[in-house]
């Protein structure tokens, strides 16, 4: 996914070299009859052929220049969807990466359709290194954004783009795909290419996994019955996970860590209803070591047998109780100043 | 798998009494002679639990004395307004409500969507009280309804964890269950809501279930149905009973430990709770025909067809046809699933509702049912919600699991299960934290009573040499003394053979009980440290959960609080105020639109049709609300023409910093029209270009040509001599123009101007559009008025209009 920049300036470069070379393939078919229209409408024309004609990638990379040359174009007849986004790994836009190869699956699919209804759409995108002006113009603080262009009409010369909303949709393909369909009228059903990778491994594991089921069904009863420190430990683990707010994280994305002020790293969010992903670890750790304390002072600490070492076990574990416990009040206390209850600290 | 299982254990011989007068043992083995104790013990358990229950009361009336007797919140004016017609008109009438002035012009049938069971229970209490004579109102047999619930729920908690370990636990189960915040945030005195009997009839349901499971009774089995039934009539949240207690009848099959007790407690349960379940008319046909409760079916199913090939297999010795028996069980468990998955297909058996399917999909809500999503309670809650709502029980509650896993009986396998299913759902949604705090409560009591004998046993143990020393010394002192550790020990045993596994076996020398000698703490200081800092412990929850009810949870939210600066309090009653203003001001059939969510308040307290309420049942309908809340003054118009509005409600916090408004909630009316209406409603219009969500100047054309942002700060820079407004709840300025309106007039606003009620034009007279007799109106006045604004001028005519009228 990462992409080395010398590598980006030669697929620039090619896409330029076949862009022209495109153009003087086109120009020479082009009959005397048609070629005072396709002169004017030039500029548009010659991308959507280099668009078509690309070999190397579904999209074209564009940038400030040739973003203008596409959109502002006024004889430009399809619509074009333009992806801006920051896939350089200095700027660190995670939610570009992930959207990235969606992007290109539904780009690659959309390549599959029949010519007439490929030429109603060129799909694009933009870096943010190479199209800064771009970002600005369009005042964007997010990346990464879609806009659809639809194609000016003699009614409407310059129709507003429409903003793909990552929001609410979301950033799957299918609904990128859909999307797009709405917008065309063209039918476009996304299909994601064949993961073998995927299907390898998922069809290995089932296999494994039957044929182990296979061996140890005979002993499954015993394995619910005798094994009782699995369940145990199972059911434990789940409880203080969820009790100390994983489902939050995993609804919402909560971010691991934060950097907070001086380049710390920040590991409690402020406010009570907001959290991090280390933080959520850091309080299930805590729940796991009071209740491993409690369970210490009513199981373990009784069954020893020598008076001096249970005091000291008593001590010991009550001290390790009663501080976790102290300090899991001050984190509270971070979360929500105004309660007033405190234990050592 | 042996046939020590095939045969199945006989119930303990001693459980039925043990039930009884065993557990005496735990607080009996401190007095030296049991016998003479039990009554003494009954009493004052009897005692204890009378003082829990007043506990519990008292903790949930702070908002009656620090208000009044006020119903709280939403859902419960509805509540509320439907037992006053059961008070007044009798059940039947009741039964057959249709209440034409909700969903204006739809209608509801309420008495047949609602669930019936909380408006039937209060009608009973207060016919009984009124047959003997205690003329109360019907309004405070509502509010106090939940407080006296809690009570029972603390009674029925301390019976279901007595049947988990002892009377100790029982009842610091109780008093946990009676206070813990995570319960009290849905039973204070006003919250009349369906949780508020609901939770007592959960615990109750499962005691009962246990009770029913231990001895192998179909009574009892008969009981947790009705029950059962009772709770089904009460709250949507059965279907929580209705998956619980079949998981737990299938794991306790998948280890092995299927038994008559199970076959005769589970099948009893279900074949009665199912028929009485389909006597809820709201619930109906839902038991055979929806996936949630294919789970029970399934269970049942699977638990004749184990007892048959049980039974068979008990008849018939070749070892080849058990396996067929086994393949057969199989084939039909399979082809029975298979059956289900065609049917859900097919049409026959609905698929899961998107409620419960959000629980597991947990992004399926946002993106396909925004009315589930934007409900607060269905959001996920975040650790200090945990922490706030049940502070050292959440920590206590893996130790009181891992002390149960110990010994692991039936029941206590129920606890497990109830405990994971629970967490997860309450990670899942903020709500659910209510069905999560009894099975806290329980196993954080069970966990505290584990340590808390073990450090106020007075008895030494011996030490590693002593016991070594002289085996025949200690056998002689069991002997001799201790009557009731033998009698224990012989319990005990019993309920191992019953279990028969050689874990079992194993744990059985572990020291369990407190009774072993082995066992135990030597010395004072280490059992003082520990008793009183456990003691300190608890008095610190007491005090976190005072604390909590007291800030958080006791706010009607119908009435606001404020300091003044003096320290005195300010009663902030805008919303009564605008409700009864609506009340005496405007005709009876006058409609009010405004968001869901003042519905039931507006019915409840102003007695005036609405078009939409609480009772989110109809999408498209709350849509079209959202979409005229949500677009320009022209295309609102025909919609609310189209609907008979007369008045249109909106809240608005900006003046006071109230932040519950309708400006912050504008987003999810957005959202929830653009689902219907996806080529009108843009959410991305609402925002400014850099994706910003803005109130003042900058704010999105969209934005600022809505109905609901011209209904919010219409005037507001009047307030402020004409300047431009400070908005305290954005905390930015409005905008500096106030926007003018052409189809509303404002009608009344409260005085901290939290709500605000236009009034929607007639027709213009001279048949001009309102748009252009309005310009033609401004533009007159604009020539007699030039210092005036054109906005206050505006308004100043809207005045004299009302006065005319």
């Amino acid at each position: 996914m990462r992409f080395p920049k010398h590598l980006l300036f030669l697929s620039l470069s090619i896409i330029l070299l076949t862009t022209l070379t495109s153009s003087l393939v086109e120009s020479k078919r082009s009959s005397p009859s048609q070629k005072a229209s396709s002169d004017a409408s030039l500029a548009s024309q010659r991308i959507l052929q280099a668009y078509l004609s690309s070999p190397s990638k579904p999209y074209l990379e564009l940038d400030s220049e040739s973003f203008r040359l596409l959109v502002s174009s006024p004889e430009r007849d399809y619509h074009a969807a333009v992806l801006m986004t920051a896939n350089d790994p200095a700027i660190k836009c995670q939610p570009c990466l992930n959207f990235q190869p969606e992007f290109d699956n539904v780009a690659k699919n959309w390549r599959k359709k029949s010519n007439v209804n490929r030429e109603k759409l060129v799909m694009a995108k933009i870096e943010f290194t190479n199209g800064r002006e771009v970002f600005r113009q369009f005042g964007l603080q997010h990346a990464p954004a879609l806009y659809i262009f639809p194609p000016p009409t003699p009614s409407n010369p310059t129709p507003e783009p429409i903003a793909y909303d990552f929001n609410r949709v979301g950033f799957e393909g299918k609904e990128l795909a859909s999307t797009l369909s709405q917008t065309l009228n063209v039918p476009f059903k996304f299909s994601r290419p064949l993961n073998w990778k995927l299907i390898a491994v998922t069809s290995t594991t089932a296999v494994l996994v039957a044929v182990f089921g296979f061996v140890v069904s005979p002993h499954l009863g015993s394995l619910f019955k005798s094994s009782k420190p699995f369940w145990l430990v199972c059911s434990l683990f789940c409880i203080v996970i969820f009790t100390s707010g994983q489902m939050w994280n995993r609804i919402r994305g909560a971010p691991y860590i934060m950097v907070g002020q001086g380049g710390k790293p920040e590991y409690f969010a402020g406010g009570f209803q907001n959290q991090y992903g280390a933080e959520t670890q850091i309080i299930a750790a805590m729940y796991a070591l009071l209740a491993f304390s409690f369970i210490a002072l009513t199981s373990l600490v009784p069954n020893q047998r020598d008076p001096t070492r249970q005091r000291a076990g008593v001590y010991v574990w009550s001290a390790i109780f009663l501080c976790t416990f102290s300090l899991l009040l001050v984190i509270f206390r971070m979360k929500n100043p105004s309660y007033p209850f405190r234990l050592f600290f | 798998m042996s046939k020590r299982e095939a045969a199945p254990p006989p119930p303990p011989p001693s459980s039925s009494s043990s039930s009884g007068g065993g557990p005496i043992a735990s607080i009996g083995s401190w007095l030296s002679e049991p016998k003479n104790n039990r009554n003494v013990l009954s009493f004052l358990r009897t005692i204890i639990i009378i003082l829990l229950w007043g506990a519990a009361i008292s903790s949930r009336l702070f908002a009656v004395i620090r208000y009044e007797s006020v119903i709280h919140e939403f859902d419960p004016f509805f509540n509320y307004r439907a037992t006053r017609v059961l008070a007044k008109d009798g059940f039947y009438r009741f039964w057959n409500w249709f209440d034409p002035t909700a969903w204006y012009p739809l209608g509801r049938a309420a008495g047949g969507t609602a669930y019936p069971g909380l408006m039937v229970t209060s009608g009973i209490i207060h016919n009984f009280l009124h047959s003997i004579n205690i003329p109360i109102d019907i309004r405070n047999v509502c509010v106090l309804l939940a407080p006296a619930f809690s009570g029972l729920t603390a009674w029925a908690t301390y019976m279901f964890t007595k049947s988990m370990k002892d009377d100790a636990a029982g009842l610091l189960a109780a008093a946990f269950i009676g206070i813990a915040p995570g319960y009290i945030s849905r039973s204070v005195a006003g919250s009349y809501d369906n949780e508020a009997i609901a939770i007592f009839l959960l615990m109750m349901t499962f005691y009962l279930w246990i009770k029913a499971l231990k001895d192998g009774s179909a009574l009892w089995g008969a009981m947790t149905a009705l029950f059962y039934f009772y709770m089904v009539a009460a709250w949507g949240g059965y279907v929580f009973i209705t998956n619980m207690i079949p998981l737990h009848a299938l794991v306790l099959i998948l280890m092995g430990r299927f038994s008559t007790r199970l076959y005769v407690s589970y099948s009893s349960f279900y074949a009665l709770g199912t028929l009485a379940s389909m006597q809820v008319p709201f619930v109906g046909f839902q038991p055979v025909r929806t996936s949630e409760h294919m789970a029970a079916l399934g269970v049942f199913g699977l638990l004749q067809l184990v007892a048959f090939v049980e039974l068979v297999r008990s008849h018939v010795p070749s070892n080849q046809f058990k396996l067929l028996l086994r393949g057969f069980v199989v084939l039909i468990a399979a082809s029975a699933f298979a059956a289900l998955v065609a049917l859900t297909y097919g049409g026959y058996i609905a698929p899961w509702t998107g409620r419960f399917y959000s629980l597991w999909d947990t992004g399926y809500a946002k993106k396909y049912i925004p009315i589930i999503a934007s409900v607060s309670e269905h959001q996920p809650p975040a650790w200090p919600a945990f922490f706030f709502d049940l502070e050292m029980l959440v920590f206590l509650f893996p130790a009181g699991v891992f002390i149960l896993f110990r010994e692991l009986r039936d029941e206590h396998v129920f606890v497990v299960i109830y405990a994971v299913m629970a967490s997860y759902f309450a990670g899942v949604m903020v709500r659910l934290m209510l069905t999560l705090t009894p099975v806290v409560c329980v196993s954080a009591a069970i966990a505290v009573s584990t340590l808390l004998e073990t450090y106020l046993d007075p008895k030494e143990p011996l030490t590693a040499e002593q016991s070594a020393e002289d085996v025949v010394a200690s056998e002689a002192l069991d002997s001799n003394g201790a009557k009731p550790s033998t009698k224990l020990k012989k319990t005990k045993i019993i309920v191992h053979s019953g279990d028969s596994s050689d874990e079992e076996k194993e744990n059985a020398s572990e020291p369990v009980s407190f009774d072993n000698p082995k066992s135990g703490i030597f010395g004072l200081d280490s059992r003082a440290f520990v008793s009183i800092y456990t003691l300190l412990l608890l008095l610190v929850f007491v005090l976190h959960c005072t604390f909590v009810t007291s800030t958080a949870y006791s706010s009607p939210s119908v009435v606001l609080a404020s300091r003044n600066p003096d320290g005195s309090q300010h009663i902030i009653d805008d919303f009564r105020e605008a409700y009864y203003w609506l009340r005496e001001n405007t005709p009876v059939d006058a409609k009010v639109m405004s968001w869901w969510d003042y519905g039931y308040q507006i019915a409840g307290m102003s007695d005036r049709p609405t078009l939409v309420d609480n009772n989110t049942w109809n999408n498209t309908h709350i849509a079209t609300v959202g979409k005229a809340m949500s677009t320009n003054e022209e295309k609102a118009l025909p919609i609310l023409r189209k609907h008979d509005v007369d008045y249109v409600l909106v809240m608005f916090g900006g003046l006071l910093g109230y932040s519950g408004d309708d400006i912050n909630k504008f987003l999810w009316m957005i959202r929830i029209a653009q689902g219907v209406w996806p080529d009108e409603i843009k959410e991305a219009d609402y925002f400014t270009s850099q994706g910003q969500y803005k109130i003042d100047d900058s704010a999105s054309k969209a934005m600022k040509e809505s109905l609901m942002y011209k209904m919010s700060y219409h005037r507001f820079n009047d307030l402020f001599g004409g300047r431009q407004g400070m908005d305290r709840v954005r905390g930015t300025p409005g905008p500096s123009v106030s926007p003018k309106l052409d189809i509303l007039d404002e009608a009344f606003t409260s005085e901290n101007w939290i709500v605000r009620i236009y009034k929607v034009k007639k027709e213009d007279p001279l048949g001009r559009d309102l748009f252009s007799a309005n310009a033609f109106e401004a533009g007159k006045k604009r020539k007699r008025i030039v210092s005036n604004s054109p906005s206050s001028s505006g308004t100043g005519k809207a005045k004299k209009a009302r006065k005319a009228n």
